[in-house]
């Protein structure tokens, strides 16, 4: 009895340590395990045949590809065409949602006479605008940046109003309390409140933002990646749309990242959990 | 000198629940350190929270009356919980609340932080510290701009048992270095015992004076004086606990 209750805690605590420590080494390493399996059976299959190299193309192709999209210049400068459009897309996007999701959140009157419209515009799909897009802005940047726009302003409307209204009840009574000047109440607690949630729609709205500007390209265009993808297909290219595939993870995730970045370092306060 | 606080026939009602207070009459002396004690939810939190002008009464009035009275942050109270901004330190919580026009504003934090023993945790998150350091947080800035009327709302209800005690102390030091108008809402009798110089005791709802209790004694007081356990007595017989207990002949 008396030994199980001394050893017992012992093993546990070795234990735990150990697989913690365990865990915590390869952490930088271990999220390219399951790529790397991936294109280890990519290559695989290819080499024995099993995958049909005019539909699934093969790594050695795709790195060709990769490396005479790169050094022809083709690759970076449609990047960076597409990169500029979600940029400023974003920009106007999310600055619009912010401060109209901020005002809504925060005075009711404003929200009764906004928000029904804002509602009745966020149910028609972002792509269902393209056409009136294309009719009224023609087919050059100016439709592509506005779909990005206007995808990006309702995810940020509705994230940084909720977040407006997630404020806790008891720290506005407090401000009250105190009879905090409005100013402060508005900089030191619901801005700092709604953050977190504002944080979760960049994020949504930086995936979208590519998925807009992907779409906009494929669909109408003359530069930027979703056109390279688009030719990858109508010239019967596997090799180049999976490059243009790849592309398009390794930016949206570290797009991503960089937004998680920033997240964390504005949001040290938080006392959340944070997975085992 | 001091502020005296005034209840005039005060009612106050919420839908869906009743009255809370009818006609509820009581004048706190300046500079006393008054406990309003009695059951759960028979009213003491709504007469803090109309005292700050959070509600508004339904009819009667509260008055203020003294040299400052009419200033608008007159009064500052110290919640159930803390309340402190999570995404401010502790040092900028204190300053939220203080005047924008005080002059040295870092030196009165650091003053109030070492008034409260917590000067080393200025540059803390609110989520590092224990229940008892957020509360005593939480009085530093209830005391920043050196109110007149200081509310307190079972401060120290979330804390254990050694920590309560500690804070208890805490708070009679303050009071004993200014004796300011003090309205402790607590569940805790000894609490009020150990602090207060009247302890009103209320009924259920609609709340109304059983019993008002003066404590003698001058500071700071004996935790195990007997005197105070005589009106401990008392007031247990005003909350009807005593007698209850008499009547079913259980005990506890």
């Amino acid at each position: 009895m008396a030994t199980q209750e001394v050893t017992a805690p012992v093993i546990a605590g070795q234990s735990r340590e150990s697989v913690g420590r365990r865990w915590h080494l390869k952490l930088p390493l271990i999220g390219l395990l399951l790529p790397a399996m991936l294109l280890l059976l990519w290559w695989l299959g290819a080499a024995a045949g099993a995958l049909d190299a005019t539909f699934f193309s093969t790594p050695s192709a795709v790195l060709r590809t990769l490396g005479n999209l790169l050094f022809s210049g083709v690759l970076l400068s449609d990047f960076w065409d597409s990169l500029q459009r979600i940029l400023t897309g974003a920009f106007i996007g999310f600055t619009a949602g912010l401060l109209l999701g901020g005002i809504t959140g925060y005075v009711r009157q404003i929200e009764r006479i906004l928000d029904p419209t804002i509602q009745a515009l966020r149910a028609v799909p972002a792509v269902a605008w393209i056409p009136f897009l294309i009719l009224t802005l023609g087919i050059d940047n100016a439709p592509k940046i506005a779909l990005i726009a206007i995808a990006l302003f309702f995810i940020t409307y509705v994230n940084t109003f909720s977040g407006v209204r997630g404020t806790d009840q008891k720290l506005i009574e407090l401000a009250q309390a105190y009879r905090l000047p409005r100013s402060l109440v508005l900089r030191r607690i619901i801005m700092p409140a709604a953050l977190p949630q504002v944080f979760v729609g960049l994020r949504l709205a930086a995936a979208i933002g590519w998925i807009a500007a992907v779409f906009s390209e494929i669909l109408v265009g003359n530069n930027g990646l979703g056109v390279l993808l688009n030719d990858g297909r109508s010239l019967g290219r596997p090799d180049q749309t999976i490059v243009l595939m790849i592309v398009l993870a390794v930016a949206g995730k570290s797009s991503d990242g960089l937004i998680r970045l920033i997240e964390r370092r504005v949001t040290r306060w938080r006392a959340t959990f944070e997975g085992v | 000198m001091g502020t005296t606080l005034i209840f005039e026939h005060v009612s106050k009602g919420f839908p869906g629940c009743g009255l809370v207070l009818d006609s509820f009459e009581v004048t706190v002396q300046p500079g006393s350190f008054v406990s309003l004690v009695g059951p759960t939810a028979c009213g003491k939190s709504t007469l803090l929270r109309l005292i700050l002008g959070l509600d508004l009464p339904d009819e009667g009035r509260i008055r203020f009356e003294g040299d400052s009275a009419g200033r608008a942050d007159v009064c500052a109270i110290a919640f159930q919980e803390p309340r402190l901004l999570p995404w401010l330190t502790v040092h900028d919580n204190i300053d939220l609340v203080l005047s924008r026009h005080s002059s040295n504003r870092v030196g009165r934090v650091n003053e109030l932080l070492n008034l409260v023993g917590l000067a080393d945790f200025k540059n803390a998150f609110p989520k590092v510290l224990s229940g008892g350091m957020a509360q005593r947080v939480s009085l530093a800035r209830a005391l920043a701009n050196e109110p007149d009327v200081l509310l307190l709302d079972e401060p120290f209800s979330a804390v254990d048992a050694l920590t309560r005690m500690r804070l208890q102390d805490a708070l009679v030091r303050i009071y004993m270095g200014r004796q300011r108008t003090t309205v402790m809402v607590t569940h805790d009798i000894d609490e009020a015992l150990l602090t207060s110089q009247q302890v009103i005791v209320l009924s259920t709802r609609p709340a109304h004076i059983v019993d008002i209790v003066d404590v003698k004694a001058g500071y700071p007081r004996d935790r195990t004086d007997g005197n105070l356990f005589s009106l401990k007595t008392r007031i247990l017989k005003g909350l009807g606990v005593v007698a209850m207990d008499q009547q079913d002949g259980a005990g506890i």
